[in-house]
Order: structure tokens, then C-alpha cells, then sequence
């Protein structure tokens, strides 16, 4: 029995570490190798390492990549396929009212799955609910870091895939991909993110730890994301994206964090495309948000560590999806994270660090 | 090849399941037979109770298909029927349908998950089953009962599934076993407390989806009842199984195993002396209707083995199986006689 949980235990840290080899070689900045090779020893993937500015600050309280990728996937141990899996954190969320975009429907192949009242059960369905509605989202039901999200549009020329025109046949064969892929509501974010970056959904990712003196959550950080013409319609960051932290008292945002063609970060307090003004503005109604957050966090004492991607609406938030294995250097690169002595105490107890 | 090399590991997995079930079979088969069972694919206690030497077993789900191949039919959405915990807040947006979890249970911490009821300690769970009478806790994993607690409210301690501790003996076991929730106790409706009243005596329900309409129906349903002493209603253990509907309202013909692992045929139970056939499950349309409604909202999970106890004023489900057990199921005939469930079967590669 227990060498079938270290073989299986050594199986996942190896499809971890694959990740950890797959991110360190697609950063193609130009980076020595010995800067690299110290970025390492560290524990570190060369992009963090010039991200968080290890170099200048010191590796002490920041958590470091080998902790992200080979311990943090498993605090929320099997629980972690609710995170993993968007249509299964669909179906545990929704009995939140108003808390997720409405699903459509699961693309399976050739078939459609309906998933809710509307009964999208075919293709032709998903065109027509596209007429009624004119923006849809269809992502996938696994992945992260928003690859393969799809902004489906109805416009007065016809309906566009990723801003790409194409015919119903040619929406329906995409539509027909292997994946398994969800047709999702399209949420229209807040006055102050559209004005900022109107192309993209800008969330704000908040990372809830559980706290296990007071039994329950609360938020290590939160930082709000900007996309850029080469992100839209999401918000990555590695793909020319800003970040901003957010005041977690207030809602204020602090300067935008952007990554240069050479991975070192460059702070903004105007967002480089558009000119419009990041630092200082305030998320309506955060505390509200905040608070509703960690309400709905506290229901859930299985899911101690979650990166939340939260989109604030004109008259709320929504919550796009919850995240097992968080990126971390978002958050780092405003500071490190080990800094705070709860969220120092959260790894520590949990076998993170060390 | 991570595809292959996780395909690998998980039917290495069933084949130990099916192995394992097989060196558990108490009963006496020659050689020859149990060498004849494993060719067609048999365990060889289901040989024996499937009376495979006078049935054809071309009609039959065999144990390889169920232990090698129905597992994969839900994909990697079969996590919500593994997980009991995960299935409580899958199903519980649907109002009256599940039993209450009051808390999870893991290495003495207790967290509290229900809006109505506070637990946030082990005390706090014996204080809850004084005011209840009575709890249910069972093993986030696990499947056939095996990890299923009946928790009693007794003077002077409280029972474990009949065994009474002592308030400090209850506390210490209560923290000291693997990952536990807390749920509400289902009572059961009157005509299954009088056929059986020790244990909670569910019908399994298994649906699936009609390919050529999209839409699910009711493949089989068979109520279980306890025997033996035992508190679950398991059928190879001394239970009895008696098949349900789907357009008639009452029991059929009973089934229970007898020391030599054969069928016996029987209309009253075994130990209480009840009228089990002819019995009318009461509300059987609506439980019918609701399990149905249920897998067409779950359309993702196309096959569903429901295991759903019937209360005096409508329904509860205890859990939903993904590699349901066909083979009690199928006492009372071949599940692929009838051509929907063979189409289901042949369209998923199962036959």
C-alpha cells in the first residue's frame, strides 16, 4: 500500500516537475546562463528570479518556484480537482446565487451537453444562443493562465472567434475540437477596468489561505490584472499584461507592474497602451467583495489555498474560477510573500517550507 | 503517454479490486467452473449467484467490464460520485434531495459545512447527536457500506454502529479514523422499517442515457434490505434484494444468497418474517420522476448508480456510484436484455 501511494506520489511530482522543466525552457529572454543556474540553486525559474528582483532583495521570504510546483499542488489534496476541472467548480459554486457567469453548455466532440435551463443541446443551439445573447465565452475545462479562452461575438457581419470572422460552418467545426470546453456567459466588467484596458477581462486574482488558529480564511494578497492588445480577450501577464496590487484595506491600486522583453519588471502608473491612470484608482465596492469572498471561502474548509480570479462588475463581482497551483511571482513581484507572518505560519504548517 | 502510463495505473487498480474480490469468495466452486467463470469474465461469486449454469451469460455485465471499463464512462467527472463529500455540494443546490453534512472529520480537526449547525469540534459532534438522537458518519471514500457509521445517542455513551463507548472512548475514535463527514440520519419510510427496521434499507437506481434520444431512463431498480445483523443493507452479506418498477409501484420477488453462494427466491425476509413481495414503495412515480430530473440537470455523469432511501414524505440520496455494482442488479435478470441499456453499453466500447 505504500508503495503504491510513493508510486503514485513520485508520478505527480514528476508531471509537476515537467511543468517546472516546461516553464524554466519556453522563457526565451535572453538570460545568462549563470544567472539562470543561481536563479536555480535558489529554487527559482529564471523569470521569477528576475521578476521578484531575488537578486536584489535576497531569496529569504519569498516562496520560490520548486515550493509552488512540487508542494502547493497538493494542500488542497484530492479536493483539488474542484479547481482543477471548471466544470466541476461550476457545479459545486453555483448553489452560490449570482456568484458565476451562467454555463451554457459542455463541448464534448460532436455533442453538447446542456448544462442549465436554457437546454443548449447542439451546435445550432450554440449559434443561436450567441444571436440572443451576442457575447459568449467558451474555455476549456481544464488549464490555466486563460490559454484557449475564446471571446465568441455576434456582429452585424456575421459571428467572430477571437475577434477572427468566420462562417457558421467554420464556428461549428472549431466548436467540435477535442477538448472539453464550456459555453459560458460573458460577464461585462466594471466602468473603471474598461476604461483601463477595455479589450480584455481584467480580474483580480486574490489568494485566500486558511488560517488554522482562527478556522478560517483570509486573503494573503490580491492584485488586479490588465491585458494588453497581446493578451485580449484575457489578462496574462507573461504575454505583455500589467499587475497591480490591490490595498486590501481600501481597494487602491498600487502601480502596474510590466515585464520587459528582458523578464525585469517595469512599474507603470498608467497603463503603457491606453494612457489611462492605474495607480490610486479604487475597486468599487471591494470590501463587499472581499468580505463575500471570503464568506463564500469559508464554506469550503477543503480548499485551504486558492488563488480566486474575481471580475468586478458595475454592481458586484463575479468569480471566474478558483486556482489549485496559483502563480505566485504576481504577487511577489510587489513584495515578498513570506513577509507576513500568517501567511509564513500557513506554508510552514503545511510542510511547505523547509 | 501520460494518458497511457495513467490508463495503466488505473486498471492495474481495478484488476487488484477484481482480485481482490475474488480471493474474499467464500463460496465452494470447483476448478473447472471458477476457470470457466474467469474466461467469460466472471468473478466466481457472481457465477454462483447469477446461476450462470443454467443462464446465458452473453446478457450479463461481467465483473471485467465492471471493475476494467464502467468506471471511465463519466470521465473525469466520476470524481463527484467518488467523493461523498464532493457530491453533497454537487447536489445540494437541489432542495431536499441530499442529507445534511454537518462537518468534515479529518486528524482530530473538525470544520464545520453546514449553514444551519455550527461543528466545529468533536465535542461539538456529541453535543449535535444529543439533540439529533441520531448521526451518520462515513468515510469520504469507500463504497458497499463498508466505511458507513451509525452514530446513537445512548444513555450512558454513545453507539458506535451498536457498540456503545463511552463519551470519552467516542471522542477518541471519532478523531482517530481516516477522512469522515458527518451527515444527517435518513429515517426511512414505514413500509421498509417494518420489512427490516436495523438497517437503511436504499433502492439502487441506476440510470443511464438513451444515446438515440439524449435523454435519461431508469435501466433498473432494485431495493435492498439488511439481514444478518448487519446495520447495511448489503446483498451479498446476508441482505436481500427485491426488484422495483419502473412502472410498478411494488416489490417483486426477493433474492438472497444462501451458504452455498446460490440464488434463493423468497417473499418474505429471511429474519423479520415480512411481506416483501407485493409491497407498494410509496410515492414511486415521484422518486422515479426526481431521479430522472436529477440525471437529466447531470447530464455530464450518463451513468449513475443512485442509492436512494425512500422517507415518509418523499425521497433521500445517500450516494451516487459511478462503477455501480451491477451485479445485484442483475438477480433478477440480464441488465443487456433490454436494447437501450445493450446500445449505451456497445456505443461507450464497454461490450
Amino acid at each position: 500500500m505504500q508503495l503504491v501511494s510513493l508510486a503514485r506520489n513520485s508520478y505527480r511530482k514528476r508531471q509537476y516537475l515537467g511543468w517546472l522543466i516546461h516553464d524554466e525552457r519556453t522563457n526565451r529572454r535572453p538570460i545568462p546562463r549563470a544567472e539562470r543556474m543561481r536563479a536555480w540553486k535558489l529554487g527559482f525559474l529564471s523569470l521569477t528570479y528576475r521578476m521578484c528582483q531575488i537578486d536584489r532583495f535576497g531569496p529569504q521570504n519569498y516562496v520560490t518556484d520548486r515550493m509552488r510546483y512540487l508542494r502547493t499542488p497538493f494542500l488542497n489534496g484530492s479536493y483539488a480537482v474542484v479547481l482543477d476541472d471548471k466544470l466541476i467548480f461550476n457545479e459545486v459554486f453555483r448553489r452560490h446565487p449570482g456568484l458565476l457567469p451562467e454555463t451554457y453548455a459542455l463541448l464534448r466532440r460532436d455533442r453538447v451537453v446542456p448544462l442549465n435551463s436554457d437546454r443548449v443541446c447542439s451546435h445550432d443551439d450554440v449559434l443561436k444562443l450567441l444571436e440572443r445573447k451576442h457575447r459568449l465565452i467558451i474555455k476549456p475545462t481544464t488549464g490555466g493562465g486563460g490559454g484557449n479562452v475564446v471571446l465568441l461575438e455576434q456582429r452585424e457581419s456575421g459571428a467572430s472567434w477571437n475577434g477572427e470572422a468566420l462562417g457558421p460552418e467554420q464556428i461549428r467545426s472549431r466548436m467540435k475540437e477535442n477538448r472539453d470546453r464550456l459555453v459560458m456567459e460573458f460577464v461585462e466588467q466594471a466602468r473603471y477596468a474598461r476604461e483601463i484596458h477595455g479589450a480584455s477581462a481584467n480580474t483580480i486574482r486574490v489568494l485566500c489561505l486558511w488560517d488554522d488558529d482562527e478556522n478560517r480564511p483570509f486573503a494573503a494578497r490580491a492584485v488586479q490584472r490588465f491585458g494588453s492588445p497581446a493578451t485580449a480577450p484575457v489578462d496574462n501577464i507573461t504575454q505583455g499584461g500589467l499587475d497591480a496590487a490591490v490595498d486590501l484595506e481600501t481597494g487602491r491600486l498600487g502601480k502596474g507592474a510590466r515585464m520587459t522583453p528582458e523578464g525585469r519588471p517595469e512599474f507603470h502608473d498608467h497603463h503603457p497602451d491606453t494612457g489611462a491612470r492605474i495607480e490610486g484608482v479604487v475597486v468599487p465596492h471591494w470590501r463587499e467583495t472581499l468580505s463575500a469572498l471570503l464568506a463564500v471561502a469559508e464554506k469550503y474548509p477543503n480548499l485551504p489555498y486558492v488563488g480566486w480570479d474575481v471580475l468586478i462588475t458595475d454592481d458586484g463581482f463575479r468569480l471566474l474560477e478558483g486556482n489549485n497551483m496559483s502563480g505566485l511571482w504576481m504577487f511577489q513581484v510587489h513584495g515578498p510573500l513570506l513577509a507576513d507572518p500568517r501567511v509564513r505560519r500557513f506554508y510552514e504548517r503545511r510542510g511547505v517550507l523547509g | 503517454m501520460l494518458a497511457t502510463v495513467r490508463s495503466i495505473y488505473r486498471k492495474r487498480r481495478h484488476y487488484k479490486w477484481m482480485y481482490r474480490e475474488e480471493r474474499k469468495n467464500p463460496y465452494p466452486l470447483p476448478l473447472g467452473k471458477r476457470i470457466r467463470a474467469w474466461r467469460m469474465g466472471f468473478l466466481s461469486g457472481s457465477y454462483l449467484f447469477l446461476d450462470l449454469d443454467r443462464n446465458e451469460p452473453g446478457d450479463y455485465i461481467n465483473d471485467r467490464m465492471r471493475f476494467l471499463r464502467l468506471s471511465f464512462l463519466n470521465g473525469p467527472y466520476a470524481e463527484i460520485l467518488h467523493n461523498k463529500l464532493l457530491f453533497g455540494e454537487v447536489f445540494r443546490r437541489h432542495p431536499d434531495i441530499v442529507p445534511e453534512t454537518y462537518a468534515l472529520v479529518r486528524h482530530q480537526s473538525v470544520w464545520p459545512m453546514c449553514d444551519t449547525e455550527h461543528v466545529n469540534s468533536l465535542e461539538a459532534i456529541l453535543e449535535l447527536l444529543a439533540r439529533k438522537g441520531r448521526l451518520v458518519m462515513k468515510g469520504t471514500r469507500g463504497f458497499g457500506g463498508g466505511d458507513c457509521t451509525i452514530l446513537e445517542d445512548r444513555e450512558g455513551g454513545v453507539a458506535f454502529s451498536g457498540t456503545v463507548l463511552s463519551h470519552q472512548a467516542a471522542l477518541q475514535k471519532l478523531g482517530s479514523r481516516r477522512e469522515q463527514i458527518v451527515t444527517e440520519y435518513v429515517r426511512q419510510a414505514a413500509y421498509a422499517r417494518e420489512i427490516y427496521s436495523g438497517s437503511a434499507n436504499s433502492i439502487r437506481m441506476l440510470t443511464m442515457v438513451d444515446d438515440e434520444t439524449g435523454e435519461p431512463f431508469l435501466a433498473r431498480a432494485v431495493h435492498r434490505f439488511g439481514g444478518g445483523e448487519r446495520m447495511v443493507d448489503n446483498v451479498t452479506q446476508g441482505g436481500v434484494a427485491a426488484i422495483v418498477g419502473p412502472d410498478d409501484d411494488r416489490l417483486g420477488i426477493g433474492v438472497q444468497i444462501d451458504d452455498s453462494g446460490h440464488p434463493q427466491y423468497i417473499e418474505r425476509h429471511p429474519d423479520t418474517g415480512a411481506q416483501i413481495t407485493g409491497v407498494t414503495v410509496p410515492h414511486w412515480g415521484q422518486v422515479v420522476d426526481r431521479i430522472l430530473g436529477l440525471a437529466r440537470e447531470h447530464p455530464y455523469l450518463p451513468y449513475i448508480g443512485w442509492d436512494v432511501v425512500v422517507t415518509d414524505d418523499g425521497l433521500r440520496i445517500l450516494e451516487g456510484n459511478s462503477n455501480s455494482g451491477v451485479l445485484f442488479t442483475q438477480f433478477h435478470g440480464p441488465l443487456l436484455a433490454d436494447p437501450r441499456v445493450r446500445r449505451f453499453f456497445e456505443r461507450r466500447r464497454i461490450l
